[in-house]
């Protein structure tokens, strides 16, 4: 039931390739903010319009050949979308520009998975590199406006954002119209096709796609819908080349009481990046960690260490950066039990439109549960595996899709804890859970 | 041996002995079976009423396999049918399936027997059509076209998956008319002793109140319809002036603790 080409210690593990001499970061540094919001940050330099002008000088012009110019510079650094589906940013930007002018572009930074901060910190200390990308982006696809796709609730987004325009608007910015919209707080707020319906009139929940690497609008007005980071990129890449163009991914690493969101280039290991982003609660390295978001795999510490952070590194070893959640699992937590929390919280967040989800999650979760309890018998564990066999692909969206992906690799890597489980004795481990998820607004 | 390849063993060893076990049941349901109508046979020997004692039987059988077949599909349909551990929900449909075909095998026994029995007075035209009856025509057109739309209903089923469920599944609904009017027809024409009353009476409110459930249940649409109605909101920017209005404003983002939890 996995399909994960795990990284095998005696496997070749690759090289960590070393970043351009002067390449361009985005971030001067790691910034550090609570669990379950991004007020109080702190680590990373603030850039007003000003900081960023004398940093990058004026905002580029897209209009003209411009726009050719950035759209071979994302192939040659190989942009992808970091909202986790890491599809070729280039290719995106094109179909869309056929589908025909007069659209939206969308700057999505509703970041539904509870323990992810990149876009928050990005918004935060980084408003205008994700706006003039925004602009760009709407300027190369002959667009008619842009919108930035916050959640209700991400004040402190909303607030720096609106700041930023202010800014733009008072120093005389030449930028399209750009306005900022709140979606509902839930963990599919950020679901592109979701983002679509919404702009067209209707609610924001995901709909079916004929071809789920399409997932852009091609009516009348096309709608491009980009990870605030993605757009940041483009900016940067705009504004240094792609010469100087530094490919980090920005992770969040989350700790017992605080997460840090820091750039790692594919010259560091994610070895290295938790040693400088990581507070272990008893000093040693963790079992495993989540990687990609509550809807990515669970990977052993010792398989995943060594790995450059550099997602055309890690696809040969079918994992990826996705979102950018680096969750490690400390040794005395147990995993099974903590996957089981992350698959009944995003259980609980299913759009409720498709049947495999809507009654598929729950069934698994219930499953997990027992399994947990040590009341599992043979026949739940063949149910079990075809469901998750079953399940999977038959959503409109990716929703299921990841929940049972995170939840294979999890039976796989804390392979001891379900033998443990399964047998009736409680794992030696549960001291407490460390990934974050948010209270149910109904049980409050 | 790998693991997987032990649980297909474990699987393949348990449905020898599910068939075994079923084979068994059928064999010692089919000797009970031949010793009953034996018994009944015996009885009713020679007695003119046989074909009436019959054609009853066979009619409060097909009900109470009906009332049963109902009662599935309504469990099957429930909006929590999936908390639901046993039978499991291929059981469920397979019980669902058969116990139809042994309405239809008991209802065909009812009409055939009734419309051949001289002293019964329905006739074939009151076996098939709509007041052709001698005897009671009113009740025994009730279950003519309780009779019919039980029929539409076990045909679309039939058709399930070879036609779209849109097309199917609201004409399967007319179940739930079939038994009203062969509730009905029980009442109206077959309670002459209190003890079949009190079982239409009984049946009839157990029917009542799983539907009940299944229908006043939150359903996943239910549920959807509720997220869809949290629309995304405006904050501040400037809009493009000629785009389409694009968000539909609702007082209703503040108001997620008046709706239905679930």
């Amino acid at each position: 039931m996995n399909h994960l080409h795990l990284a095998h210690p005696h496997a070749d593990v690759p090289a960590t390739t070393p970043l351009a001499a002067g390449a361009v970061r985005m971030l001067d540094g790691s910034a550090v903010l609570p669990l379950h919001d991004a007020e109080q940050l702190t680590g990373v330099t603030v850039h007003d319009l000003a900081a960023h002008r004398a940093l990058f000088g004026p905002r580029r012009s897209y209009l003209g050949h411009a726009a050719d110019t950035l759209l071979a510079d994302m192939d040659a650094v190989e942009l992808s979308g970091r909202g986790g589906g890491h599809f070729p940013t280039a290719a995106k930007w094109r179909s869309v520009a056929r589908a025909g002018a007069g659209g939206t572009v969308v700057a999505n930074a509703a970041e539904g998975e509870p323990a992810i901060a990149k876009d928050a910190v990005l918004l935060l200390t980084r408003p205008h590199l994700v706006l003039d990308g925004l602009a760009a982006a709407v300027e190369v696809l002959g667009a008619r406006e842009g919108v930035v796709w916050l959640h209700d609730g991400a004040w402190a987004s909303a607030r720096s954002v609106t700041r930023a325009l202010e800014e733009r608007r008072h120093a005389g910015e030449l930028d399209p119209p750009i306005r900022i919209m709140l979606a509902p707080a839930r963990y599919l707020s950020g679901e592109a096709t979701g983002i679509i319906r919404t702009l067209e009139g209707g609610p924001t929940l995901p709909r079916w796609v004929a071809d789920p690497a399409r997932p852009w609008s091609a009516g009348e007005r096309p709608v491009l819908v980009n990870n605030a980071e993605t757009l940041a990129r483009a900016a940067l890449l705009g504004h240094v080349g792609a010469a100087a163009y530094a490919p980090t991914s920005l992770l969040t690493v989350v700790s017992d009481t605080y997460r840090v969101v820091v750039e790692a280039g594919p010259d560091e290991t994610f070895g290295q990046v938790l040693a400088r982003s990581w507070r272990s609660p008893d000093g040693q390295a963790p079992v495993a960690a989540l990687l990609g978001g509550y809807g990515g795999s669970w990977v052993r510490w010792e398989h995943l260490a060594p790995l450059p952070v550099s997602n055309p590194a890690l696809k040969p070893f079918g994992l990826s950066v996705g979102a950018g959640l680096l969750g490690p699992l400390p040794q005395r937590v147990c995993g099974l039990e903590e996957s089981g929390r992350i698959l009944r919280y995003l259980a609980g967040q299913s759009a409720k439109q498709c049947g495999p989800c809507v009654f598929g999650l729950p069934a698994v979760a219930d499953l997990v549960d027992r399994l947990v309890e040590g009341r599992l018998g043979r026949r739940d564990k063949h149910t079990l595996d075809t469901y998750v066999r079953e399940i999977s692909g038959r959503g409109a969206c990716r929703h299921p899709d990841g929940a049972l992906r995170m939840l294979s690799t999890a039976l796989t890597v804390f392979a001891d804890d379900v033998a443990r489980h399964k047998h009736g004795r409680s794992c030696d481990a549960p001291l407490h859970s460390v990934l974050p998820i948010p209270a149910d607004p109904e049980e409050a | 041996m790998s693991r997987e390849r032990m649980d297909q063993k474990a699987i393949d060893a348990r449905s020898v002995t599910m068939a075994t076990g079923l084979v068994l049941l059928v064999t010692a349901s089919a000797f009970v079976t031949s010793w009953l109508i034996g018994l009944g046979v015996q009885r009713v020997a020679g007695d003119k009423m046989a074909p009436w004692i019959l054609g009853r039987s066979a009619g409060v059988t097909s009900y109470l396999l009906l009332v049963a077949l109902v009662l599935l599909g309504l469990v099957l349909s429930h909006p929590a049918r999936a908390r639901i551990a046993w039978p499991s929900s291929a059981t469920r449909i397979r019980a669902h399936i058969s116990l139809s075909v042994f309405v239809l095998v008991f209802t065909v026994l009812h009409i055939v027997v009734l419309a051949t029995d001289k002293y019964a007075n329905v006739g074939w035209w009151g076996a098939f059509l709509p007041m052709g009856s001698q005897y009671r025509p009113l009740p025994v057109t009730l279950g003519v076209i309780g009779f019919y739309a039980g029929m539409a209903a076990g045909l679309t089923a039939a058709l399930a998956g070879r036609i779209a469920r849109r097309v199917w599944w609201p004409v399967h609904k007319v179940a739930i008319v079939s038994l009203i009017l062969v509730w009905l027809h029980g009442v109206l024409a077959g309670i002459d002793t209190p003890a079949l009353l009190a079982m239409y009476v009984g049946t009839g409110a157990l029917v009542v109140g799983v539907a009940f459930s299944r229908y006043t249940a939150v359903s996943h649409r239910d549920q959807a319809e509720d997220l869809a109605d949290v629309r995304a909101t405006e904050l501040s920017g400037r809009r493009a002036d000629t785009a389409p209005r694009a968000v539909v404003y609702s007082d209703d983002i503040l108001g997620s603790d008046s709706r239905r939890s679930s």
